[in-house]
C-alpha cells in the first residue's frame, strides 16, 4: 500500500498521543491507589463500591441505635436494682413487724421506715435518662408518678418505646411504669398502713403480694439484662459485617499495585521505543541522498 | 521528410508540465485536504506527414492532470466524520454535566439523601432533644441545596446546548455559502476546472459532514458542481443556498431549510438535539420525579403528625420541582414545630419520625425505592458517558483507518515526487538534446546548399 508522507506523521502523532494517555492514567492509579477517578470511567465497579458504602452506612446507623438503646436500658436496670434493694429492706421490716415482740412505738418507727422507702421507690420510678422519664411509657416528658403520701397517680401511658436495632428487631427500651411500679408502690402503702394500725392478719396477705412484687422486679432485671447481652451480640455481628464490607469495597475501588507497576514499566518502554522509531523514520528520506 | 521540431517540442512541453506538477505536489506535501495531481501523458496520434510517416505519430500530449481521489472513499470518510462528530459532541457535553453535577464520585446525592433520612431516625430516638431537630434542619438544607443545584445546572447546560446549536447552524450556513461560491466558480470554469477549486469543494463538504451526515450529488450541467442534501432535504442546490434554521414547536427542537423539516442524522447537530431530548431531558425528568415524590410522601406523613407542642398539619417541604424544593420556612425558623408523634400530646411516640425515616425504602416509580432510584439515576449518567466515550475511541480508530487508505491514494509521497522530478528532468534534457540533434541535421542539409 502506498504511504503518504504527511499521513505518516499524523499517524505517528496519533499513536504517541494514545500512549501518553495510557501513561497518564497509570500514573493516576499509582499515585492515588484508586482504579478510577470518575464513575464514568468504570460505572460497574463504581456502582459496586457505592452500594457497599451504602450498606456500611446502614450498619453504622444500626450500631448507633444499639448504643443508644443500651444507654437507656442500662439506666433502667440500675434503677430496678436499686428498687429491689429497697424492697428487700421493706421485706426485713415486714418480718420484724410480724414478730409479735415489738410494741406500738416500734411499729410506728417501722411504718416510718417503710414510708421513707416508698418515697425512694417513687423517686426511682421517676428516674430520668438524658432529660426524659424512662418509666412513663411514651409520655416521656411527663413525670410518671405523683404521690401525695397516700394516693398514687400514674401520668404516663401504657405503650412501650422501641428502637430498631437491626433490620428485623425492634428492642423495647422503655416499658410503661404501670407494669413495673404501680402495684408495687400501692402494695407498699397498704403494708405501711397495716403496720401502723397493727393489722397482722392483713399484713400476712400483703406480705405474699410483696414477695410476688419482688420476684416481678427480679424478672424485669433479668429480662433487660438478657436483652442488653443480646444487643452486644448484635453489635459484634455488625462489626464483622463492616469488616467484610470494607474488604469488598477495597476490591472494587483499589488497585493491585504490583500489577499496575508492571504495566506502567511496559508502557514506558513502549513509549520510548515509539519515540526512537519515529525519529529514525524521519531521519531517512530521499533528500539526504540528492 | 518533414523536419519538424514539433515532436521533440511536445516532449519538452510535456516534461515541463510534469515537472510543474511534481513541484506543486512537493510544495503542498503537508497541506491539509490537498489531493495529489498526476500527469497523464498520451501519444499524439494525429497524422503528420503522408504515407508511411502516418504510422509514426507526432509526439506526446498532456491529456489530463488528474486528481488522484476516489468518490466512494471520500463518501466513507465523510460519513465516518459525521459519526465521530456526533459522539465527540455528546461526550464533551456529558463530561461537563458530570463535573457540574458533582456526581463524578458517584453517590454524593445518595449520601445526602441517606444522611437526611438518618437524621429522622436519630430524632425518632430523642424527640425531646432540640439538638437533633437542628441537625435534621441542617441535613435537610444540605439535601435540598444539592437538588436545587443539580436542577439548575441541568437547565443551564440544556440552554448552553441550544445556544451552541444556534452557533453551529450559523457555521454550517457559512460553509454552505462558501460551497455555493465554489460551485459558481466551477460552473464558470467550464471544462478544465482548477484542481485547487475541487480540493476546496471537497474540503468544505468534509467540514460540513462533521455537522451532519450529507448526501452529495452532481446534478448540474457541470459534473463537478455539487448539490448537498441531508435526510433527503436540500441544504444546497448547486448555487442556490437555503437558510438553515433551528426551530422549536411544542417543546421539540428541529432544523428546517426554510421550506421543509430536515431530519439530521449523525454529526454535531444531531448530537445536540439528542442531548436535549434523550440525555439532559431524561436526567431532568428523573430528578424532578424523585423530588416530587420526596415532597409528596414526606409531606403527607408529616402533616398528619404532631410536634412536641401539638402543632399539626404542617408540610415539611415547600416547592414543586428540583429547582425550588426546600424546607418549610416555618420549620426552619422554629424546629420545635417539626412533627414526630402520631398521637397528640404523647411526646414519646415517634411513629411519624420512624415512618418518615422509612420513606427511603418506599417506591418512587415502578417498584424502585428512593435508594435504588437515586443510584440508578447517578449510575445511568455515568454509564451513558462511559458508553459514549467508548464510541468516541472506536469511531476515531475507524476514521483513522479510512483516512489511512484515503491518504495512500491522495497523499503525496516525497520520495515518489522527487524521483518523478528527476525522471522528467531527464526527459526534458533528452528532448532538448533531440532538438539540438535535429538542428544539426538541418544545418548539415543547409550546408549542402551553400
Amino acid at each position: 500500500m502506498r504511504v503518504a508522507s504527511f499521513h505518516q506523521f499524523n499517524k505517528t502523532q496519533y499513536n504517541i498521543n494514545l500512549i501518553q494517555q495510557k501513561q497518564a492514567n497509570q500514573q493516576f492509579q499509582l499515585s492515588t491507589g484508586k482504579e478510577f477517578s470518575k464513575a464514568s470511567e468504570n460505572p460497574i465497579k463504581a456502582k459496586q463500591a457505592e452500594i457497599i458504602k451504602q450498606s456500611m452506612d446502614k450498619v453504622e446507623q444500626y450500631q448507633k441505635n444499639v448504643s443508644d438503646a443500651k444507654g437507656i436500658m442500662e439506666t433502667a436496670v440500675t434503677t430496678l436494682q436499686n428498687t429491689y434493694q429497697l424492697l428487700e429492706n421493706v421485706n426485713t421490716e415486714i418480718l420484724k413487724a410480724q414478730n409479735g415482740t415489738y410494741n406500738d412505738n416500734d411499729m410506728q418507727t417501722m411504718a416510718m421506715v417503710i414510708d421513707k422507702s416508698i418515697e425512694q421507690v417513687v423517686s426511682a420510678a421517676n428516674t430520668t435518662h438524658l432529660n426524659r422519664y424512662i418509666f412513663s411509657g411514651e409520655k416521656i416528658l411527663t413525670k410518671p408518678y405523683d404521690f401525695d403520701g397516700n394516693n398514687l397517680t400514674y401520668n404516663g401511658n401504657g405503650n412501650d418505646v422501641k428502637i430498631a436495632v437491626s433490620p428485623y428487631v425492634d428492642t423495647t427500651v422503655m416499658s410503661s411504669g404501670d407494669k413495673l411500679f404501680t402495684k408495687t408502690i400501692n402494695d407498699l402503702v397498704t403494708i405501711r398502713d397495716q403496720i401502723k394500725s397493727g393489722d397482722r392478719s392483713g399484713l400476712a396477705t400483703s406480705f405474699e403480694e410483696h414477695k410476688k412484687n419482688m420476684d416481678n422486679t427480679l424478672n424485669q432485671i433479668a429480662t433487660i439484662g438478657v436483652n442488653i447481652d443480646g444487643l452486644d451480640i448484635v453489635n459484634e455481628g455488625f462489626i464483622a459485617q463492616k469488616n467484610n464490607l470494607e474488604a469488598r469495597r477495597s476490591d472494587a475501588e483499589d488497585i493491585d499495585f504490583t500489577k499496575v507497576i508492571v504495566e506502567y514499566s511496559a508502557t514506558q518502554q513502549t513509549y520510548q521505543a515509539t519515540l526512537k522509531a519515529t525519529s529514525m523514520m524521519f531521519d531517512s528520506s530521499i533528500l539526504n541522498y540528492i | 521528410m518533414t523536419l519538424s521540431f514539433n515532436t521533440s517540442l511536445s516532449g519538452l512541453m510535456a516534461a515541463q508540465k510534469a515537472m510543474q506538477v511534481a513541484q506543486m505536489n512537493v510544495s503542498n506535501m503537508n497541506t491539509d485536504g490537498y489531493v495529489r495531481q498526476r500527469v497523464e501523458l498520451a501519444e499524439n496520434t494525429s497524422a503528420g506527414g503522408s504515407g508511411i510517416e502516418q504510422k509514426i505519430g507526432s509526439g506526446v500530449i498532456t491529456e489530463n492532470i488528474s486528481r488522484m481521489t476516489d468518490l466512494i472513499m471520500q463518501s466513507n470518510y465523510n460519513n465516518q466524520s459525521s459519526k465521530v462528530g456526533y459522539y465527540e459532541e455528546v461526550e464533551s457535553t456529558l463530561s461537563e454535566v458530570e463535573t457540574v453535577m458533582g456526581e463524578d464520585s458517584i453517590g454524593k446525592l445518595s449520601n445526602m439523601m441517606q444522611d437526611y433520612f438518618n437524621s429522622w431516625q436519630e430524632l425518632s430516638k430523642f424527640p425531646e432533644e432540640s439538638s437533633y431537630r437542628f441537625a435534621l434542619v441542617g441535613e435537610t438544607g444540605k439535601l435540598t441545596q444539592k437538588i436545587n443545584e443539580m436542577g439548575k445546572e441541568l437547565g443551564r447546560v440544556q440552554q448552553d446546548v441550544i445556544d451552541n446549536t444556534q452557533v453551529q447552524v450559523k457555521e454550517m450556513n457559512t460553509i454552505l455559502k462558501g460551497l455555493a461560491e465554489v460551485n459558481k466558480k466551477i460552473n464558470e470554469n467550464g471544462k478544465f476546472v482548477s484542481n485547487g477549486l475541487l480540493n476546496e469543494r471537497d474540503r468544505l463538504v468534509n467540514q460540513l459532514s462533521s455537522y451532519t451526515q450529507v448526501e452529495v450529488s452532481y446534478e448540474s450541467s457541470n459534473p463537478e458542481a455539487v448539490s448537498i442534501r441531508s435526510g433527503g432535504v436540500y441544504l444546497l442546490d448547486n448555487e442556490k443556498t437555503y437558510d438553515i434554521r433551528l426551530m422549536k414547536s411544542n417543546d421539540e427542537y428541529y432544523l428546517s431549510n426554510g421550506a421543509a423539516r430536515i431530519d439530521v442524522s449523525n454529526g454535531k447537530l444531531k448530537a445536540n438535539l439528542d442531548l436535549v431530548d434523550n440525555y439532559i431531558g431524561k436526567y431532568t425528568n428523573q430528578l424532578n420525579k424523585l423530588t416530587t415524590e420526596l415532597i409528596n410522601q414526606v409531606n403527607s406523613i408529616h402533616s398528619s403528625g404532631y410536634s412536641m407542642n401539638g402543632d399539626t398539619g404542617i408540610d415539611f417541604f415547600v416547592g414543586t420541582s428540583s429547582k425550588d424544593i426546600k424546607i418549610n420556612p416555618i420549620l426552619k425558623d422554629d424546629p420545635s414545630k417539626i412533627a414526630t408523634s402520631a398521637v397528640a400530646g404523647v411526646e414519646g411516640n415517634t411513629d411519624i419520625a420512624k415512618q418518615i425515616s422509612n420513606v427511603i425504602n418506599q417506591p418512587v416509580d415502578l417498584n424502585m425505592n428512593f435508594r435504588n432510584y437515586v443510584n440508578s439515576f447517578s449510575m445511568g449518567m455515568a454509564q451513558d458517558l462511559n458508553n459514549v466515550s467508548s464510541q468516541v475511541t472506536v469511531q476515531n480508530e475507524v476514521l483513522v483507518g479510512i483516512g489511512e487508505r484515503k491518504a495512500s491514494l491522495e497523499g503525496v509521497n516525497l520520495e515518489e515526487e522527487m524521483t518523478n522530478l528527476m525522471m522528467y528532468q531527464k526527459m526534458f534534457a533528452a528532448n532538448a538534446k533531440s532538438i539540438k540533434t535535429l538542428q544539426e541535421t538541418l544545418d548539415t542539409i543547409l550546408n549542402i546548399m551553400n
